[in-house]
């Protein structure tokens, strides 16, 4: 199909670099990438996917924008405090790039949610707070056969992950890292341990790079690979993973034993 | 013949450290006693055990001079 002018010049940048072309630009916007939270993570996921040209975008998040957001949740500003988040994200970035379609899903992440809505996206990015939801994206993610961005915080450290990915022969999720989740009080959330701005903002930007590197097939997925960041000293640390020999004990079989797992009461 | 165990996350706040040396082990079930007798909030922990930035399983013998890591679960966004 012929690009508009428009397309051209919105994304010549890309466009003319070297290992890039029109035909990895034509391929994000083709593409289609559910993006669960619209938060710390969220938020630069969803800038950039946006900015780069993904032709399809949805966001799930049922929260409100909140005063303690506005230090890493850079899609809102003080106008939107109380504003349901999916929403405002979508009207942001629908402002920002006319290009691309952002769909807005003002809800939490259910097995309903999951099963109904998963199989129409290429890939979906876990950008949520929280083990319940994503245990579940993970178990739907591995049951739907949907390639997973993986990515968390904790204070000053975060974690990149792509799973769902067959690479060299083999296809892995987190439950191969960590079958069954921690008890409820054993790690920090955001509002217990604190986090600075900046760091959901260089792992959701990580994220996003996964994203483009598996449409497009530039550069090397974080495949079966978990990749540990601290950006207060550049220290990096990579976790080539392997099939963890309780993983497929934990995972509900099949979509009805999905369904009927109580993913709060698991991780409390 | 000394390994080196490098902690992340939380359990850098339930040992007090970042990392440690310890004499040579040959295996996970041996390291992990020798962990727990040292740090015993660790029992209760979720990691996974990394050994030369490979995942660890219960076969997995440890090289000397293997740099371990114990990874927790990071759950924010």
């Amino acid at each position: 199909m012929e690009k508009s002018k428009e397309y051209i010049l919105r994304y010549q940048r890309q466009i003319i670099l070297n290992g890039f072309g029109i035909v990895a630009q034509e391929k994000l916007a083709n593409a289609k990438i559910l993006v669960i939270g619209a938060g710390g993570l969220g938020c630069p996921v969803l800038q950039y996917l946006a900015a780069v040209g993904v032709g399809e975008i949805g966001i799930v998040d049922n929260d409100q924008v909140a005063l303690s957001n506005l230090n890493r949740q850079i899609l809102f500003d003080q106008e939107d405090i109380g504003k349901d988040k999916a929403i405002i994200a979508a009207e942001k970035l629908a402002k920002q790039n006319n290009l691309v379609k952002i769909i807005a899903f003002q809800q939490n992440c259910n097995q309903h949610f999951a099963l109904e809505q998963f199989p129409y996206y290429d890939i979906i990015i876990d950008a949520t707070d929280n083990f319940a939801t994503r245990y579940l994206i993970n178990d739907a993610c591995v049951l739907l056969k949907k390639p997973l961005v993986f990515g968390a915080i904790s204070q000053f450290e975060g974690q990149v992950a792509v799973f769902n990915v067959l690479k060299d022969g083999v296809s892995l999720n987190y439950r191969d890292l960590f079958p069954v989740p921690p008890k409820g009080d054993e790690v920090l959330s955001c509002a217990d341990g604190g986090v600075l701005g900046v760091l959901p903002g260089m792992i959701g930007l990580m994220q996003a790079m996964e994203a483009i590197k598996i449409i497009t097939g530039i550069g090397k997925v974080l495949a079966n690979e978990l990749l540990t960041y601290n950006p207060l000293t550049y220290e990096n640390y990579s976790i080539k993973m392997v099939k963890h020999p309780e993983s497929e004990k934990h995972l509900p079989s099949t979509l009805e034993a999905f369904t009927n797992l109580n993913y709060q009461w698991l991780c409390s | 013949m000394e390994i080196e165990v490098q902690f992340f996350g939380q359990l850098i706040d339930k040992t007090g450290k970042s990392s440690i040396q310890l004499n040579h082990t040959d295996n996970l079930v041996q390291l992990k006693t020798i962990l727990f007798a040292e740090f015993p909030s660790l029992q209760d922990s979720k990691f996974v055990i990394a050994v030369n930035n490979k995942m660890a399983t219960y076969e997995t013998l440890i090289p000397e001079h293997a740099k371990i890591a114990l990874m927790p679960p990071f759950s924010g966004g």
